[in-house]
């Protein structure tokens, strides 16, 4: 039997070995980049002096910046990123759809939408802009999922009216902005989607849903491999098929709502850093879900960064810069790799 | 191990396609289903293996009615193979045949093994860490029955298992399927299209007609031209070679 080698060889980056080191080089990267996003253009003082300041001693502002300003922004983008990274992968295995992801299915839009409303008609109630535009997400996953239900759920019809649901929010927050143009500067920020607003208590208010969203997304991995089977073979491996989707599609929706309500409207990470993951390290969600939150994380805390050092002193919004640099990246290994969706 | 269908009304929707099916699979036994296009046989074998409910009427496992199984123990117990399955981009071989143990909780060493195990009796070892979706449908069928062994059933529902195959690919996989019915006890329910492969690899032919069962019985009892004639509106010849029944088609 005449077999093709070149088929026949797998990417090192399939085998065990290879995918432990990806993550590892990934955490690595992630790290590093927090660490340089955090303490650049700063003239730091020993560590010591940082975390055991002596009384009379130290500098109080840079104190403020690093602990204040700075850390909760870069936790919270990498939270962000990770949070749609993951939530993008969820919704594409569990639609079986590659272009599924949080931008895409009316999930953003619904935050979206719900947060413009606080920040245009309730200025003084600005600290509910979080919850809002969380509600506001969850709200538009289970409109979606009920439009899609006819005797039980079908990915086509859910990607389909997320799509239109999506578009007719997008439509309300368009209308919304056009009447109140003076407030263009915290909306563009809020739609491009930007981190400089992050302050130590945004990071408290969304992290208890982020942990649990991306717990319980771990945790229901392995499922979204036998999901993506198709129902059918779903069911005969054991899976209650309508039952799981459910879950996922709201561990999607929790995740993508926590992020929308951190950071506003940063999109592309959910649709583009699952795909590139999965074009590494193949399919298995077990690997793909953690990796691509990962890989999420850095490129929401990679373009922060380069947002900030570009326009210094002041500073493009994150989902700007990532919807700018994200698909050169992207296009270059769609082409390089031998992935057909 | 018992299988029975009892009494089964079932259809889509409200449309009714089967009127009060009831039939038996022996332990060991292969037993095909057959019939025209649209005449329900994969809707029967989607009730039979609870992919779809009935709208009255019973599926007995062992004398317990399959609507009370969690599901992770029918799997255990049951495996089905559908037409067609989704396969994800980039999936390697062993990866696929690893989900057939998602009904068990187990040990990675146990996976691996029920794994190799599945690529030898499928003989696809040589296979194992290739793609999926780059292989060709006859390897891809086998891969795909090897999930389904490696889910470890009594009893294995499969809807025509043959369909986009060539003509040897046919019968490597019907060779398959008899050979894990001979050497692992497992009891097979299908659906085919095709008389003659029907007729050499089945113990019993049911032959579906106007929601009903029309006959069953052996090859040997109903390979006969005046019923063919009755459930497909053909008119056919049987062939005799080497012991075997076939079906030519002759036309209206």
């Amino acid at each position: 039997m005449e077999q093709n080698t070149e088929k026949i060889k797998i990417s090192f980056f399939r085998e065990t070995r290879g995918k432990i080191l990806f993550a590892a080089a990934l955490l690595v990267l992630l790290l590093v980049l927090m660490f340089f996003s955090w303490t650049v253009q700063l003239e730091l003082p020993p560590i010591s002096q940082l975390l055991f300041p002596k009384a009379g001693e130290g500098d109080g502002m840079l104190r403020k910046i690093l602990m204040q300003i700075r850390l909760p922004r870069i936790i919270l983008g990498a939270l962000t990123g990770a949070c749609l990274a993951v939530s993008g992968a969820i919704l594409q295995g569990v639609m079986r759809n590659p272009l599924a992801s949080p931008g895409i299915i009316g999930v953003s839009s619904g935050g979206g939408l719900c947060g413009l409303i606080v920040l245009l008609f309730f200025p003084q109630y600005l600290n509910l802009q979080l919850p809002a535009s969380f509600a506001g997400a969850m709200a538009a996953a289970l409109i979606i999922y009920g439009l899609a239900w006819k005797r039980g759920t079908d990915p086509v019809r859910l990607v389909l009216a997320g799509v239109a649901v999506s578009s007719m929010l997008g439509a309300v927050s368009g209308i919304l902005m056009m009447l109140s143009a003076e407030e263009t500067g915290r909306i563009l920020d809020f739609t491009f989607g930007s981190l400089a607003a992050a302050g130590e208590e945004d990071v408290f208010r969304v992290l208890p849903y982020m942990i649990v969203g991306l717990l319980s997304a771990f945790y229901s991995a392995g499922k979204i491999n036998v999901l993506a089977l198709g129902d059918d073979t779903a069911t005969s491996l054991g899976l209650c098929v309508e039952r799981t989707r459910f879950l996922l599609i709201i561990t999607a929706a929790l995740l993508a709502a926590a992020a929308v309500s951190a950071a506003g409207l940063i999109g592309f990470v959910g649709l583009i850093a699952p795909h590139m993951i999965r074009m590494i390290s193949g399919p298995d969600n077990r690997y793909l879900l953690p990796v691509s939150g990962a890989f999420g994380a850095i490129l929401v805390v990679g373009c922060d960064f380069a947002g900030r050092m570009i326009a210094s002193p002041g500073e493009f919004p994150v989902g700007l810069l990532l919807a700018l640099l994200g698909p050169p990246f992207f296009l270059w290994l769609l082409r390089r790799s031998r992935y057909e969706v | 191990m018992k299988f029975e269908l009892k009494n089964i009304c079932g259809g889509y929707g409200k449309k009714e396609i089967l009127q009060d099916i009831s039939l038996r699979l022996n332990p060991g036994e292969i037993v095909t289903v057959l019939g025209s296009n649209g005449c329900g046989k994969s809707t029967l074998l989607k009730i039979a293996g609870r992919l779809q409910k009935p709208f009255s009427g019973t599926v007995l496992l062992n004398d317990q009615d399959i609507s009370r199984f969690a599901p992770g123990e029918l799997a255990r117990k049951m495996a089905i193979l559908p037409q067609s399955s989704e396969i994800p981009e980039g999936m390697m071989v062993e990866e696929l045949i690893a989900l057939g143990r998602f009904p068990y909780r187990e040990s990675r060493a146990k996976t691996k093994e029920m794994i190799n195990s599945a690529l030898e009796a499928m003989e696809i070892t040589h296979l194992q860490k290739r793609i999926v979706a780059a292989l060709s449908g006859g390897e891809r069928q086998r891969v795909r029955l090897a999930m389904t062994f490696a889910q470890n059933p009594e009893i294995l529902l499969l809807d025509e298992p043959t369909t986009f195959l060539d003509i040897k690919c046919q019968f490597e996989i019907l060779e398959l399927i008899r050979k894990l019915n001979r050497e692992k006890q497992i009891s097979v329910l299908m659906v085919l299209h095709d008389l003659s492969l029907a007729s050499v690899y089945s113990d019993r032919m049911i032959f579906l007609k106007e929601k009903k069962i029309y006959c069953s019985g052996t090859p040997a009892e109903v390979m006969k031209p005046e019923i063919i004639r009755d459930v497909f509106g053909i008119e056919t010849q049987i062939i005799e070679s080497n012991g075997k029944l076939l079906c030519l088609a002759t036309g209206k």
